[in-house]
This record gives C-alpha cells, structure tokens and sequence, in this order.
C-alpha cells in the first residue's frame, strides 16, 4: 500500500494517522458500474416509452430505489480482512 | 429512539383526541410547532459539551444505525421532504420534453448514496479527520488546498443553508401563523440551542429524533391517504390502482375544447409579454395611461377600493424601475409557460422518447449523484463512527430510510393528482371544493387559479399550484384529520432544521478550523478552537436567516444548484486523491478552482437577473440546451481533466 504524505504537525490535529491511496477495490467498482447499468438503463426505458405511466411509477419511482439499497448493502459489505478491524 | 418514536405516538394520538374534542387547528398546529423545537433544543441541552473531540466529530463512536438515521435527516433537507411531491405532481415523472422530470430528481438524489458507500465513506473515516478541508489539506500535503477546500464547502453549504432557513420560515409561519420573518427566528432558535450547544454530539442525536419524525410524519400520512382513497394501507398499490383513472381522466382533459381555449388565451397573454419586454419603455408608457383610464373609471363608477388597488397593481404603474419591470414580466411569462407546457397527467402526450428532456435528466442524475456523493456537510458524517466499515454500513442504513421517504413521497404525488383531477378541474369557479378555497385564501397561498378563457369553469391550465410547499396542503386536498397537517408540518420542519444543523456546522468549522486556525493561531488550544466555532455557527446562522428572509427564494433551484457545485468542486479532487497516487496539489487546485469555475460560470451567466443586467440570451448561453442546474455536467469532467492534466505536467516537471 502506497502512503501519501502527512502535513507537519501544526497542519493536522491527528498527525497520527496516515491517509491511504489506493486502487479502487473490485466489489465498489462492479457496484458503480452496477449503478451507472441500473439507472441509464431505467431512464431509458422510462424514455423510451415516455407513455408507459404504470411502468415509470413502479419501477423508476419505486423499485429502481430498493435496488439501489440492495446494490449499496452488497457493494459496502467487506471483502478485504481490514477492513472489519 | 424508542423513546421519541412512542413519545411521537403518544403526542400524535392526544392531538387526534384534541382534534375530535373541537380544539382548534391552530392550537393543535402551534403545539406540534413548539413541541417539536423544544424537544430539539432539551436535547441540545442534555447533550452539551466542550470537548474537541466530542464537538467536531461527536466522539468518533456513534453507532451505524444512528449514524445512518443522522445522515438520512441531514440529507432529507425541505426541497426533498416538502418540495419532491410537488414536483413529480407538477412536472410528471419523465418532465415536458425539454426539461427533466421529477423521476430524475428521485434516481439522483437515492443513488448517490451508492457513490457515497463504495467510494468516500470508509476512506473518510480511516482518516481520522475533523472537516473535509482538513482532510484534503493533509492529503496533499497542502495549506493551499485546504484553503480553497473550505472556501468551496462554504460556498456549497451557505447556498444550501439559506434555502433551508427559506424552508423552516415556510413551515413554521404557515403553522404558527407568525409572520414568515418571526417564523425564521423562531426556529433557528432551536437549531442554535441544538448545535451551538452540543456541536456534533448533539446534531447527531436530534437528528437520529428528526429521523424518527420524518419517517413516521411521512409514512403515516401516505397510509391515511392511501386508506382514503382505495380503503388499505398499501400506498404503492393503492397508487397504481388510482393511475390508470388519472391517465383517462387527463385525456379527457387534454382534448376538452374548454381546456384548448384557455390554452389559446394563455399563449396570446405570452405573445404580448414577449412584446412587451422586447420594447419595455414604451409597453411601460401604452400600460401606465392604460391604468391611468381604468382608475378613472372606476372611481367614476364609486368601483370598491378592492378594484381600484387591483388596477395600480399592475407592474407597469407599481414598478419605478425598468429593469425590474421586465423582470416581473419575464415571471410573469414564466408561470404562463409552465401553466401550459406542465403535463395534465404524468407526461406530456405525443412526446418523444429521445429529446433535449432526456439528456436534461442523464445530466441532472449525475449531478444529484455526484452532489450526494460529494457534499460537505454529508461527507463529514462518516467521521462520526467507529470504524470505516460502521461508516460503509451507515450509509446503507441512510440510504435504506431516504429511499422509505421517498416512495411515500412518489405516491403520494400519484394520490394527490387524482384529487386535483376529479375534484378541481372542471369545478364551477364560485363553486369550489372547500380545500380549493381554504389553500388559495391561506396567508401561505398553495394554490392559485385564474379564469382565463372567462368561462366561469377551472381548467387544468387555470389552476396554479405552488409545488415548494404543496404537500403541507395534503390533509385538507385529501380530507383526513387536520392532526396530520401539524404531524406533516412537524415532519417539513424537522427535515428543514436538520439538514440546517449539518450544514451550520460545517460552515462554521470550516471557518474556524479550515481558514482561521489553520492561518492565524495553528497552535492555539482545544477549547478556544471549540468557542470560537460556536460563535461563528451563530453568527453564520443570524445572517443566513437575514439573507432568507430578504431574498424570496425558489428551494429547489438553489437545492439543486448547490448539488452541481459541490459535485464539480469536490468530486474529482475526491476521486483522484483517495485513489490515484499521481494527483498531486497542483492537481487538486487545479480540479477544485476550474470544476468550481466552470458550474458558478454555467449557473450564473444562465440566471434571468444576469442575463438582464448584461443584455444575454438564452440562446448564446445555454449549452446543448442544458439546464442551468445542470452546471455540474461541465464542471465535473473539466475538474477531472485539469486535476489529471495538473498533476501530470508537474510531476514531469519535477
């Protein structure tokens, strides 16, 4: 792992800690490209069939958002072993 | 939790006993209105410190499930709470073909938070940080970046605090019956009490409460909604089931020859507003002899005082200068637009799938994505937890409580337009439905209608509705208990006062922390640090609330404005610090000043004020036809590129 510099001392009240640079992990980037699939997708179902009223209340208004939550809980959960330290 | 949640029950079941028992509404309104702050302000008071640690991040130990609780109330701000209905009920889900619709707002403002926990949370809180300007400073190693950092939190934050306060005046006027200058005061004296008080540890716990009410206040109130008008609880069923009656009803409408006439008048009323402003000086001089005559008149004829005022209002004779003159007649053609071009059911008929409206929306998504993701006042949130995974799961349980609010608040919209549908249009105009009556004479007018074919009976395109703060209109619209306009109410001012806490805090650490102490007294000890933050935070409070109660302002707009600017300032330095080790503070500078840059330009070089004073059209300003709202578009990918280009240039150099 890769430390980026720490500022002096009368810069930053917790010098004690280090911020850590590193590559985004694998589950957070399937989860952004889950949500970039997920809402262009939506919307552009929604768009494409601008008349489909039914369709655009239940699932862009209501089900797109649960599966949102459900794609954070996934893409948050810890895959590396520090991160539960 | 549990405690505020049944103390809400209880309080909420005596005002209905109340309520049966004949107490007047106002009574039951104002108790919700003094209740509410002063169980806000005791809490500020039980929770009072001057501990750094405790003040600034509230101890680094609040748990995720209040953290999540705290995030989502300081994230429900009064543009989402009370403003999100009226919007999807106004400009449909998929807007008018040219602008976004209402569904853009709800995608971006949930999966944000998806951003939030996969790519800022746990970082954040690994670094043990204190303000996000702090943090980008110790990054790049950098006073310069933690200067210009907080600048921009403040920018960010101030834009965003002023319409909450615009929000909590709304709320707490139309409640109480106070003036709205009075109604202002009134409640930030219990957001100060709460964060001047007890900083982040306090903030933290009135907000998990503000949760509680939110969420209860919303939830309750689309359930007896949802009983009313299909018999069960179920609010997303019972508003599926009302849509397919709306959407014949709206085409009824859409082809009634009364609807098309008052159209038609509206249109011509645009087309001698757009003469008007093209020779101002002269329409001025045409209207003011006009008036001149019609006073005349009137008096001859002994006309009420009422008719004659009616006359001088006009702006032609009211307004001295010309500028503001034209600026009223630009208003003026702008409510006509929207009377007009706003869909009578959810969408627009014969509209096309791929147009200017789609792109609008792509763009406002990622800008409400990014701006969620990259908020100050949301961000530092993830410092309050134990550990970064407790701030990654905090988010979750944030995103979990929003995304409850907001399919409430989707249904609702849908249930409230099959009462505007059935029971307004078409309604004799000296025969209105009562509500029709009450929200239109109310000192806080929800809804206007004027009668322009003068035909004697309300169009769709006759009815004016005011979507900022329409849902505090849903207990009389609907015909349920006037317990739950103080439960709403209670809800809408919750929601106002805790996004104004989060944001209060921010402002006024990072100008004691990020600009003062970082400049002037680096070494100077914990506790005058912690004062003078609490100094700051009220006086950054006092003059928020004077700036909102001089300046009438559009919530949404400045909501959503602020999103683009937090998003272009904060995001790409964010992204590219936390994951590429090349970015450097030449870089950050760089990707903070040109994001920022590019969306202030983009917003205000659009704004109408701008575009009078310096003799612009829309025309040459807007770019591929995006909204000014939108700015974020711009100054997002022109942060990344610069940071990128920056920190590559200097690294060779070097």
């Amino acid at each position: 792992m890769h430390q980026a510099p720490i500022a002096p001392a009368s810069e930053a009240p917790n010098p004690s800690t280090t911020i850590d640079v590193t590559a985004l992990p694998a589950r957070s980037l399937w989860g952004v490209a889950g949500l970039v699939v997920l809402t262009v997708g939506s919307m552009g179902l929604a768009w494409r069939f601008p008349d489909a009223t039914l369709l655009h209340f239940l699932w862009v208004a209501q089900a797109v958002p649960v599966l949102y939550f459900f794609l954070a809980w996934w893409g948050t959960r810890p895959s590396r072993p520090h991160d539960v330290s | 939790m549990r405690v505020s949640f049944a103390s809400l029950v209880v309080l909420t079941l005596l005002l209905f006993l109340a309520d049966f028992a004949g107490v007047p509404k106002a009574y039951v309104n104002g108790f919700f209105l003094v209740a509410s702050i002063i169980g806000y302000a005791v809490i500020g008071l039980f929770c009072r410190t001057t501990a750094p640690e405790e003040y600034f991040v509230a101890g680094r130990r609040v748990s995720a499930p209040l953290n999540g609780m705290a995030t989502a109330a300081d994230w429900i701000s009064a543009a989402s709470f009370i403003g999100l209905t009226g919007l999807l009920l106004s400009d449909g889900f998929v807007g008018d073909g040219e602008h976004p619709g209402g569904l853009a707002y709800l995608l971006g403002w949930t999966g944000g938070f998806c951003l939030l926990g996969f790519l800022f949370a746990g970082k954040l809180n690994r670094s043990q940080s204190i303000t996000i300007p702090e943090f980008l400073g110790r990054r790049f190693d950098s006073a310069a970046v933690r200067w210009f950092a907080a600048w921009g939190a403040i920018l960010c934050s101030s834009i965003y605090l002023v319409a909450q306060i615009y929000g909590i005046g709304l709320v707490a006027s139309m409640l109480s019956g106070l003036t709205f200058e009075l109604g202002v005061f009134l409640a930030l004296g219990g957001v100060l009490l709460c964060s001047f008080l007890g900083g982040m540890r306090a903030v933290t716990w009135t907000q998990g409460v503000q949760c509680v009410v939110i969420v209860v206040s919303m939830l309750a109130l689309c359930v007896a909604v949802s009983f009313k008008t299909q018999g069960h609880p179920f609010f997303t069923v019972a508003a599926a089931q009302s849509l397919p009656q709306i959407q014949a009803r709206a085409k009824q409408i859409e082809v009634d020859p009364a609807e098309q006439s008052t159209r038609e008048v509206i249109s011509l009323r645009m087309s001698n507003l757009d003469a008007k402003i093209a020779d101002p000086v002269y329409a001025r001089e045409i209207e003011r002899q006009a008036v001149v005559r019609q006073v005349a008149r009137a008096k001859a004829d002994n006309a009420p005082l009422r008719e004659i005022q009616k006359f001088e209002s006009n702006p032609a004779w009211r307004e001295p200068s010309v500028d503001r003159l034209v600026g009223a007649w630009q208003s003026e053609r702008v409510m006509l637009a929207e009377a007009i071009y706003r869909p009578v059911g959810f969408q627009v008929p014969y509209l096309e799938g791929w147009n200017q409206g789609w792109l609008n929306s792509l763009a406002l998504v990622f800008c409400l994505m990014l701006g969620t993701a990259a908020l100050p006042h949301i961000l530092v949130r993830s410092y309050t937890t134990a550990t970064p995974v407790d701030a990654e799961r905090s988010v979750v349980w944030a995103l979990g409580i929003i995304v409850l609010v907001y399919l409430c608040a989707s249904s609702l919209a849908v249930l409230l337009k099959s009462f505007v549908l059935t029971e307004l249009v078409g309604a004799h105009m000296d025969q209105l439905p009562e509500w029709a009556d009450r929200l239109k004479l109310r000192k806080l007018a929800l809804l206007s209608i004027q009668d322009y074919n003068q035909d004697g009976i309300v169009q769709f395109a006759d009815i004016r509705l005011f979507n900022d703060y329409l849902v505090l209109g849903v207990p009389e619209i609907t015909h349920i208990s006037a317990v739950f306009t103080g439960l709403l109410a209670a809800g809408a001012l919750a929601a106002a006062l805790s996004t104004a806490d989060g944001l209060l805090l921010t402002i006024s650490n990072a100008l004691a922390q990020d600009l003062y102490f970082q400049t002037t007294a680096p070494d100077a000890p914990p506790l005058r640090r912690v004062m003078l933050s609490k100094i700051l935070l009220m006086v950054v409070a006092l003059l928020a609330a004077w700036f909102a109660t001089n300046r009438p302002v559009s919530i949404l707009f400045w909501v959503t404005c602020a999103f683009s600017l937090a998003a272009s300032t904060f995001f790409p330095v964010m992204l590219l610090g936390l994951y590429w080790r090349g970015m450097n503070r030449v870089g950050a500078l760089l990707a903070m000043g040109s994001g920022l840059s590019m969306s202030l330009y983009y917003i205000a070089v659009n704004h109408p004020w701008v575009q009078m004073r310096l003799q612009l059209h829309s025309v040459d300003t807007v770019w591929w036809g995006m909204d000014p709202v939108c700015a974020g578009v711009f100054g997002v990918p022109t942060g990344l590129l610069l940071g990128f280009l920056g920190s590559k240039l200097t690294s060779f150099k070097n």
